[in-house]
């Protein structure tokens, strides 16, 4: 996300791109704050269940599989957004399948150890993580040029809308995987206030991303680079010997993605196993792993198309949930 | 015995994953190529020119030196990209571009049109964009890298840090690196400018290593004037004093050096720059748009031939009045230059007006080329003296009559 | 069979070799059967992925599926 963010604003807002990302932040979280809300009914079901409860049998199964097969394909679109990126820029010749495999290989070791082994990893990598993109953006700080964000509020309307919008949905609505391990998690009284802050700190550092991509490079090539950030990895020079350091940002990407899409692994594995009413989902490991390993490869046959996928996919993050709320609100009014 | 055969079976699986990667690079396997070289070659090709470098002639503990220290391969072409790889016909290596610290076109290909071996440049993840563009005058882009220099043993790096300082120090040079090419040449408003190199002296024997057996070097490589261009195409080029004052307007001035007359006209006092700062406004008057510019320049005196004193409040505001006056000088020049000889705003007014007044923008835009050259600009400079140096009034006046 | 199908195959049989009699002898039937079916997709999956032939994508019928709502937002964001 962190790669293609400033890509997708300035493609929609030009240079207002960093305002439409300031206005989605508050209506990402309010879609936060939707979904902590739906689980604090239910505290101890998740997702499918939750669906179970909700619309009954047949129905909740509907629900179930349309969300199951989301976080299905959203894994697999990730993995092969990862692949994507490191044959484009790092390794030219090595074939999309070896990196897929390796990732593969990652992602079910992590899911074999479970939930808790994997926020632990989580917390050891955040350090690293915050740490090289804090140094990212303070490393081009010298290059911002304010200039290029004028004029202000210059784009039209509807796309400066278009742009907030996908600004709050894409990045809150894949946080929907979570409805599926909160009844995993430990329940202290501010859980929630932790969710959202830790949510507003993540969707700032985007912000901050996008800011900067539109500062240094400038609308026009923040839109039309695929990789912002990676270019503007390229463009740090401070004192001609910190440079060259494109290696680093890739890390910290493909960090950021390993977690997303182990979460939506599990998601995918935990939610069949209660759908198919299974006592335990690790057998069914290593199958979701082919899986998500074929569909990787399927999801599009080029980097193109698939840009243009990845906004349909991620937008269905959020749809489900509107329909949702709705239901959620009647048995609490009953 | 099952327990040692699954874990045999594990090891020789996990091997396939270490045996390392499709995209390993040995380094004696790379061609590191410091600089580019781009001409105009027969049949409508490019003729692409590369200096890669010999790292046993520039690593440290290598005794004697037998070859120069960097090399050059040719290929020709219809596109970049092929002549790079071409070149391996010959090269033993295969070149690897990450290190490349200059790029130069010859004039022939820059009439023409550079944008389409920028593309290039951009999209290839293996280039950084870091390195500066400059137009080889009156001679061909690869005889720019047929010269060996004195002090920098790589070529490449001679002409890269020389631009840099150059630009610091000396106004009329400018460093232009391929982003902030490609952003001029792509927003409305402003067209790009670039740097010209040439060769002074023998040509034919500059690349001879007997080019640094002599204190004076046979053949030397030095930056001249700007070049004009329209979107991706050259006009012309201009002087040192039109480009001093292009400096000026873009803000460009980190420190340079020049002259006044003395009060009393009878000599020539030095003047370095220490500091400038060039703001620029637009703002429209009776629908029309009109450019501000204001400079702030701090200097200070570090040579005095006159015999006049100057170290009195009042000559110095009579230096100042006249630096400022100077200064005005170079910048209506190159402006008037620019509209009426190249039509072309390599100053930004326009991008200016974009971006302040957007909606007077949207009216001119179409017809900006037209527009520009009849645009007033007013100047405004303020010049304060810093200083006078280590010595208060000239030692001349007891020297001379 | 080319030999990528082929080592895909045996990965996976392989795989299937360890778990499926160890789910059987444990009397979990419904989760022997979801191994067999998942694999089996996976596996069909698998195979086109190690081969790289053109395939329409699964992604097709999500985007069909949520169209009209993608349809409604590209509308209200269009003069």
């Amino acid at each position: 996300m962190i790669l293609i963010i400033p890509a997708i604003i300035a493609g929609y807002a030009q240079q207002d791109g960093w305002i439409a990302a300031l206005f989605g932040i508050p209506i990402g979280l309010l879609i936060l704050w939707l979904i902590l809300h739906l689980s604090s009914f239910y505290p101890k079901l998740n997702l499918v269940q939750i669906n179970d409860r909700i619309l009954g049998k047949w129905l909740g199964a509907l629900l179930s599989c349309a969300y199951l097969l989301f976080f299905l394909l959203a894994g697999s679109t990730f993995i092969r957004e990862v692949g994507d990126f490191l044959t484009t820029q790092l390794f030219q010749s090595t074939p999309i399948r070896y990196i897929h495999l390796l990732f593969v290989l990652i992602l079910m070791w992590g899911v074999w150890n479970g939930i808790e082994s994997i926020a632990r990893s989580a917390e050891i990598l955040l350090p690293l993580f915050i740490f090289i993109c804090i140094a990212l953006i303070v490393c081009l700080i010298p290059q911002m040029d304010l200039e290029r964000l004028k004029p202000y509020f210059g784009s039209e309307g509807l796309s400066f809308a278009h742009a907030t919008m996908m600004f709050s949905v894409y990045p809150f609505g894949e946080l929907c995987s979570f409805l599926m391990i909160f009844p995993y998690a430990s329940k202290p009284a501010h859980r929630n206030k932790d969710v959202l802050i830790s949510a507003l700190c993540a969707s700032l550092l985007l912000f901050l991303l996008v800011f900067i991509s539109l500062t240094v490079l400038g609308a026009y090539f923040t839109e039309h680079n695929i990789y912002s950030t990676y270019v503007l990895t390229q463009k740090i020079n401070i004192g001609a010997f910190l440079q060259r350091i494109e290696a680093l940002i890739a890390t910290a990407w493909v960090i950021s993605t390993f977690f997303k899409t182990v979460l939506y692994f599990y998601a995918f594995s935990i939610g069949t196993a209660q759908l198919l009413r299974l006592s335990t989902f690790k057998p069914l490991i290593v199958p979701t792993s082919f899986l998500m390993f074929g569909l990787a490869m399927m999801v599009a046959p080029n980097l193109c198309i698939m840009s243009k996928r990845l906004f349909p996919t991620g937008s269905t993050g959020i749809s489900p949930m509107a329909l949702y709320f709705r239901h959620c609100s009647f048995p609490s009014i009953i | 015995m099952k327990r040692t055969g699954i874990s045999l079976l594990a090891a020789a699986l996990i091997l396939l994953l270490i045996t390392g990667c499709w995209d390993r690079q040995e380094m004696n396997e790379l061609g590191i190529v410091l600089a580019m070289a781009i001409d105009k070659g027969k049949n409508n090709m490019l003729e692409v020119s590369c200096q890669i470098v010999v790292p046993s002639e520039v690593a440290s503990n290598s005794g004697k030196s037998t070859t120069t220290p960097v090399t050059l391969y040719q290929a020709s072409a219809p596109t970049i990209l092929e002549a790079i790889n071409k070149m391996t016909l010959t090269s033993p290596r295969n070149s690897y571009m990450s290190h490349i610290r200059v790029l130069i076109f010859s004039e022939a290909v820059a009439r023409m049109g550079i944008a389409d071996e920028l593309e290039t440049f951009l999209r290839h993840p293996e280039i950084r964009p870091d390195y500066y563009v400059m137009i080889a005058r009156h001679s061909r882009a690869s005889d720019i890298l047929n010269v060996l220099t004195p002090l920098e043993t790589i070529p490449a790096n001679n002409l890269f840090l020389s631009l840099q300082n150059s630009a610091k120090t000396w106004a009329p040079t400018i460093t232009t690196v391929t982003d902030d090419l490609l952003e001029k040449m792509i927003s409305d408003g402003v067209e790009p400018v670039l740097t010209g190199v040439q060769i002074v002296g023998d040509k034919q024997n500059g690349g001879n290593k007997d080019n640094l057996t002599t204190i004076k070097p046979v053949a030397n490589l030095t930056y001249t004037g700007m070049a004009v261009l329209k979107k991706d195409r050259l006009l012309g080029w201009m002087n040192e004093q039109e480009s001093k004052g292009y400096n000026y307007i873009t803000n460009n001035i980190k420190s340079t050096t020049g002259n006044l007359p003395c009060p009393d006209h009878k000599g020539k006092l030095s003047i370095k720059v220490l500091r400038s700062q060039t703001d620029v406004t637009s703002k429209i008057v009776d629908g029309n748009p009109v450019i501000h510019i204001k400079v702030n320049n701090m200097s200070s005196i570090m040579g005095d031939a006159c015999t006049v004193p100057i170290s009195s409040q009042d000559d110095l505001r009579i230096i100042e009045k006249e630096g400022s006056e100077k200064i005005e000088m170079f910048m209506k020049e190159s402006v008037k230059t620019v509209q009426k000889r190249f039509k072309s705003d390599i100053f930004g007014f326009g991008l200016n007006i974009s971006r302040n007044n957007p909606k007077q923008w949207a009216q001119l835009r179409d017809h900006w080329d037209e527009e520009f050259p009849r645009l007033k600009v007013e100047y405004e400079v303020h010049v304060q003296l810093r200083g006078v140096g280590m010595l208060d009034d000239s030692i001349l006046q007891d020297i001379k009559e | 069979m080319s030999l990528p199908t082929l080592i895909v195959l045996c990965i996976a049989i392989s795989f299937g070799m360890i778990q499926m009699p160890a789910l059987i002898k444990k009397k979990l039937k419904r989760e022997a059967f979801a191994y067999f079916l998942l694999l089996s997709a996976g596996t069909a999956f698998s195979i086109y992925a190690a081969n790289v032939k053109p395939v329409p994508s699964p992604l097709n019928a999500l985007i069909t599926i949520y169209e009209p709502v993608n349809q409604f937002f590209d509308r209200m964001f269009r003069p």
